[in-house]
């Protein structure tokens, strides 16, 4: 129990006893009762401590191999550690179920073991490579752990290493999985400066390091959805959105040269993020912020756009699947936008629709780059953006919730301080400017929170 | 229970099928002197090394070696004979240099006869052809003295495997 909730219920059984709806005996009885249960510390804590004891103890074989004993005779030193990896999982076989605490530390100690195998042979022998073979070798010995033992902190630790493995072997140069364009073969991906590189020439360079992302992350979304639950989809899918926008941003085929295209990109994701969010059924209300803030960041960045300079190009040399790369995201974007169904998040009618156009804007406004001018574009953002803000704030009145109407709030406070600098922030030089700076600023605080205040009075009205 | 213990003696078996592997590919073969220029990085997982370029790495102006702008990760075979000598640590060495190169495996596995050169296998990079001897791990109590080795002043013993990849047996200093 929280320690709000706590209190609360103590609050509460004392005013129960003095109404006389329980007697002072029950009253004490119950507040022993809830002191006992909240002295006892949690199984979860404690699993967490001997999972971090078994990740230590890890560690600390991984950097005592790293110290490189070259006294001692290589036989030895692979002997020793062939002992202890078949140790740890006799061990863990051999610890009776209830044992939970042993059980983590010991199964977290033999998920990492194979990594630091693979560091000690790599030593011994003189062996060295990309960074993604050892990762993968890793993740493929230790899964049937995972498998068969469904922890989910061992779980989460696999799965992460998953999402890692992806990224290192996408970004390093030379892996299997590699999509980067290095520099010698700098000019091969991009199409402005090699018009005779053909798309099947760079498709059959590709293909199979895309196959193996793909694969990868589907790993990885299989693993977080039976071993570790809904909750933990979100943060598996907002890092696989980044991942899809590292790609357009970085030196690889997919590179979507200047803003333009980033904002297309960008905008294009948190579109299909509200989507996915919905189609996959997360939790709206641990999801709701990360959606809100992902939309509200595009559209904020782009409200710049009123003041753009050449300094940061609109367009720039794209790699040469960058605009099917774009298409596909975007399409696909739409479409999960369209099949998603916000019940829940938005009552049907004319919240609902407003919601999905919105929700849409980033993506239509990363499109309106392409052919109208970037004040236009800053023009429609702020206006989004503030729309976004009185959506949230009436959506909270109308459900009754005041996190959604903080957020508008909030919003729209942002929304106007940052405007109120861009167009005042030179006056800022005189000392009297400062003071009326503040007094405005003041101000509008005040008057904010009392309008918050205000709506969440009526919102609170309104459910009685 | 015993799907765990199976699991075990898997990773067991894997390890000890590496181990068996490396071993094999260097038990008796033939010895070959490299030259090299040290560099000193650390690596996560097995600690302290020095990296090292060596002079058959490129190979731009060798015969029939590729030239900028070919493919990267293209296996090449480069075919080394011993060539000039060197004092190193007090002491004469052969050192191998390239003398050509192939884009096609040559058909002279396993090597009997090193007075003709030995063909090695390499891989085409952006830094030239790796051999995957590019890294020398050693002891952390060994950094200074590893950090006082100058340019000129090391060579790298390595074995010729029976696939013709290189394999470090120790350095020279």
């Amino acid at each position: 129990m929280k320690r709000g909730h706590r209190k609360w219920l103590e609050g509460e059984v004392r005013a129960w006893a003095d109404e006389g709806l329980i007697t002072g005996k029950q009253a004490d009885a119950i507040l022993a009762r809830n002191r006992k249960e909240n002295a006892r510390p949690s199984i979860v804590g404690f699993n967490l401590l001997a999972a971090l004891g078994g990740l230590c103890v890890a560690l600390g074989i991984v950097l005592v191999i790293s110290h490189n004993w070259e006294n001692i005779h290589r036989f030895w030193k692979l002997g020793v550690f062939l002992f202890v990896l078949l140790g740890t999982g006799e061990v863990l076989s051999a610890l009776p179920e209830r044992s939970r605490i042993g059980r983590a530390a010991v199964l977290i100690l033999w998920i990492l073991l194979p990594l630091g195998g693979i560091g000690l042979w790599g030593q011994v022998y003189q062996i060295h490579g990309d960074s993604f073979k050892p990762l993968l070798f890793w993740l493929i010995l230790s899964a049937p752990i995972v498998w068969l033992t469904a922890d989910r902190v061992a779980a989460l630790l696999h799965t992460a290493g998953i999402i890692i493995a992806a990224w290192v072997g996408a970004v390093s140069s030379g892996t299997w999985l590699t999509l980067r364009i290095s520099s010698v073969n700098w000019l091969m991906g991009r199409k402005v400066e090699q018009p005779d590189l053909t798309l099947p020439a760079v498709v059959s360079a590709y293909g199979l390091a895309l196959l193996g992302v793909v694969l990868m992350w589907a790993w990885a979304f299989y693993q977080a959805r039976k071993y570790l639950g809904k909750g933990s989809m979100r943060t598996a899918l907002v890092a696989g959105l980044g991942f899809l926008l590292w790609l357009g941003m970085s030196r690889t085929v997919f590179e979507t040269g200047g803003m333009a295209g980033a904002f297309l990109l960008g905008g294009a994701l948190t579109t299909a993020f509200w989507g996915l969010r919905a189609l996959i059924g997360l939790d709206e209300l641990e999801s709701d912020l990360t959606a809100i803030l992902a939309t509200g960041g595009v559209l904020y960045s782009m409200t710049f756009f009123w003041g753009w300079h050449s300094f940061f190009p609109l367009w720039g040399d794209v790699g040469i699947l960058a605009q099917p790369y774009l298409f596909v995201i975007a399409v696909a974007s739409a479409c999960v936008l369209l099949l998603a169904d916000f019940t829940g998040i938005a009552q049907s009618g004319w919240p609902d629709r407003c919601l999905r156009i919105l929700v849409a804007t980033p993506l239509l406004l990363g499109l309106a780059m392409f052919f109208f001018p970037p004040k236009a574009v800053a023009l429609l953002a702020n206006l989004s953006f503030a729309l976004l803000g009185l959506w949230l704030i009436n959506a909270g009145v109308v459900q009754n919730r005041s996190a959604r109407i903080n957020a508008g709030v909030v919003l729209t406070g942002f929304l106007v301080f940052t405007r109120f600098i861009d167009y005042f922030g030179t006056m800022l030089q005189s000392g009297m400017a400062y003071i009326a700076t503040g007094v405005i600023f003041m101000l509008l605080a005040y008057s904010l929170n009392k309008g918050r205040q205000l709506l969440l009075a009526r919102a609170q009205g309104g459910m009685e | 229970m015993k799907a765990l213990r199976a699991v075990a003696l898997a990773q067991l078996a894997f390890f000890l099928a590496w181990a068996g592997w490396e071993e094999w590919k260097v038990a008796s073969a033939p010895l070959i002197i490299l030259e090299t220029a040290p560099v000193d990085p650390r690596d996560l997982l097995s600690g302290q090394y020095v990296a090292l370029r060596y002079s058959i790495s490129n190979l731009q102006l060798t015969t029939g070696c590729p030239k900028a702008g070919t493919r990267l990760n293209t296996p090449i075979w480069v075919h080394l004979k011993p060539a000039v000598t060197r004092v190193v640590g007090g002491m004469e060495w052969k050192v191998w240099t390239a003398a050509e190169c192939s884009l096609s495996r040559p058909a002279v596995f396993p090597v009997k006869d090193l007075t003709q050169g030995v063909w090695v296998a390499g891989i085409f990079s952006d830094s030239g052809v790796v051999y995957g001897i590019e890294r020398y791990y050693f002891s952390e109590d060994r950094i200074r003295e590893m950090g006082r080795i100058r340019t000129g002043q090391m060579l790298v013993e390595a074995a010729v495997g029976r696939n013709g990849k290189l394999v470090m047996k120790r350095i020279i200093y």
